[in-house]
């Protein structure tokens, strides 16, 4: 993959190139009076020229110029027209969006491993080397993010790879009927004017809150994993007995885990916790640190199985 | 607040009427619009004061106005037989001649009063009606959207019959797309953001997702500026055409060749 920090220089290179196009377009055709005109003019512009130099240079000029290009996965040669335009498209909606939009490119492109962000994950593709000439199948990912960064080990086993429990995270709670149900009720209770006031919100979600830390607590306690963690081959452990945590420690868990995901004011507290996640030794989250535990692979399922479900839950076909 | 961001059903091809629907609005709200619905810019009250006409003008224009319909005639022409019923209403100086009120029936689906009714209409057009337009086809679909929409315009007509109010917007157009998901795909799941004080995001059976649409609709408050009755108007007229629509051998063989896939897909291991 290519440098995370030649692609912010191209990428700044490329922001600026793109001004001096939108400042001129709307100059030629802006209105004052139209916000969200100009706004459509600005990621038109900005698309157009990813797009176009995308599907004619196989790169940016600011990635030409640094000798990088996008290499679509799964496909040799210069990328398609379908992948050059979805990529455009989501680089210009991210740039137009100031702070959010740009702070999403960001955290996506330097969060992950292979350091493809949104715009290369929606369309297929990935920044590579101009010097390497070969082409990126989808199947090797995970193996090339295995081998960016060294496994953590404990004395209970391999320690789970941040965006594997995310993603292990994001599918039990997706997949949750338990959540749906809650969800329905609690719609249903909104809906009726008598209770639709704001103590009637904040009553309802820390009733949601109520349930979901139960229900953690259960599952944790009882089986020591969600169905996620199953699906990606992880279980969580007490850090001293390496059997599944008491009821206790499930349920200082289950609080704090459930608070930082659905009290949006501790968000960055939340985001703490991921960083503490990602770069400490065991990686540990806060609400681990809360319950004593660790989530590592299951070691009643031989390597292969393990590193199987793992690959499974990053390519997003778990299940 | 519930926002549908996509469902999991798969589809074929590439839902190419939804791309141009959306276009078309997008197009229509940027471009032909009066600047006053985007709502920037002016900073004289007087200049506010003509912005704010122009908006209302264009709304008269091109919405759907429950009275000219009733009546068929238009608000400009005298007696209307609008004005007696609701004198106090704040109708533009100057109301636009020779508008066709049948062509608004129409027109009104493509028009919207802000950037944010805009946006969460296009959402949930292309959330439900993607994959309702692989499931009729093109054309099938195509009818159902222009056709549902006046009939979901109708159904607020019917309750509303007097009203001088211009009714905009492609929610009842949409909601007709609501109602053909509902009976087509009952077993597809929406993604959804739900944002209360807690903030969840989550997979929902679609059935769940569009009763609670339908069922919430009923309990608008009153000052409200939604045109509630053309959603549940047009889910109901949405979920009979596709019961119809169902019927033809295409459709029913897309239904067939998508339920294999399913079965195909849930034998599949890694």
């Amino acid at each position: 993959m290519a440098s995370k920090g030649l692609r912010l220089a191209a990428r700044s290179i490329d922001a600026a190139a793109e001004l001096v196009l939108v400042l001129l377009a709307w100059w030629a055709l802006g209105d004052i009076q139209k916000p969200y005109t100009d706004l459509f003019l600005a990621a038109a512009v900005i698309s157009a020229y990813e797009t176009l130099s995308c599907l004619w240079f196989g790169a940016t000029p600011a990635m030409r110029l640094l000798a990088m290009r996008v290499a679509e996965l799964d496909a040799s040669g210069r990328p398609s027209g379908a992948v050059c335009l979805r990529r455009g498209l989501l680089v210009a909606v991210l740039t137009v969006i100031p702070l959010i939009g740009w702070g999403l490119w960001l955290a996506s492109t330097f969060g992950d491993a292979l350091g493809r962000g949104f715009p290369d994950r929606v369309a297929g593709s990935m920044v590579v080397p101009d010097a390497f000439a070969g082409s990126v199948a989808t199947k090797d990912l995970p193996g090339f993010a295995d081998g960016v960064r060294p496994p953590r080990l404990t004395r209970w086993g391999r320690v789970g790879d941040l965006d594997v429990r995310f993603r292990a995270r994001l599918r039990r709670l997706t997949d949750s009927r338990l959540l749906v149900c809650a969800i329905a009720l609690l719609a249903l209770v909104r809906a009726v004017p008598t209770f639709a006031t704001g103590e009637a919100v904040l009553v309802s979600s820390a009733l949601w809150i109520v349930v979901f830390v139960a229900h953690e607590t259960q599952l944790v306690h009882r089986a020591g994993a969600t169905p996620g963690h199953v699906m990606a081959g992880l279980v969580i452990i007490s850090e001293t007995t390496g059997a599944p945590p008491s009821t206790g420690r499930s349920f200082a868990r289950a609080l704090v885990l459930g608070l930082l995901l659905y009290v949006p004011l501790l968000w960055p507290v939340l985001t703490v916790s991921m960083l503490m996640m990602r770069h400490n030794d065991t990686g540990r989250g806060l609400h681990d640190v809360a319950g004593g535990t660790l989530v590592v692979a299951d070691p009643t399922l031989d390597p292969e199985t393990q590193r199987q479900r793992a690959m499974r839950m990053r390519l997003g076909r778990a299940g | 607040m519930a926002i549908p961001l996509r469902d999991d059903e798969r589809t074929r091809r590439v839902p190419w009427i939804t791309i141009a629907l959306i276009a078309v609005n997008v197009l229509v709200f940027l471009f032909i619009q009066p600047s006053g619905y985007q709502g920037g810019g002016l900073a004289k009250p007087q200049d506010r004061y003509w912005q704010q006409q122009d908006q209302e003008q264009f709304a008269y224009r091109w919405g759907a106005v429950a009275c000219e319909l009733t009546n068929g005639k238009a608000l400009a022409q005298h007696p209307s037989g609008c004005h007696a019923d609701h004198p106090g209403d704040d109708l533009p100086d100057d109301l636009p001649q020779g508008k066709s009120v049948t062509l608004a029936l129409l027109t009104a689906m493509f028009v919207h009063g802000s950037i944010g009714h805009l946006a969460g209409n296009m959402l949930f057009l292309w959330v439900f009606g993607s994959a309702v337009e692989d499931r009729l086809g093109r054309l099938n679909y195509l009818a159902l959207y222009l056709l549902g929409g006046m009939v979901a315009t109708l159904g607020y007509v019917a309750v509303n019959a007097h009203s001088p109010v211009p009714l905009i917007g492609a929610s009842g157009a949409i909601a007709v797309a609501m109602g053909a998901y509902f009976v087509l795909l009952p077993r597809g799941r929406i993604l959804t953001v739900i944002g209360t004080a807690a903030f969840q995001v989550v997979y929902v059976p679609a059935a769940v997702v569009l009763l609670l649409f339908f069922v919430t609709q009923f309990f608008t408050a009153p000052d409200d500026n939604t045109a509630w009755e053309a959603h549940a108007a047009g889910m109901v007229a949405g979920a009979i055409a596709a019961l119809v629509l169902s019927r033809i051998p295409a459709v029913r063989q897309r239904a067939r060749a998508d339920a294999a896939d399913d079965e195909l897909r849930a034998g599949v291991t890694f």
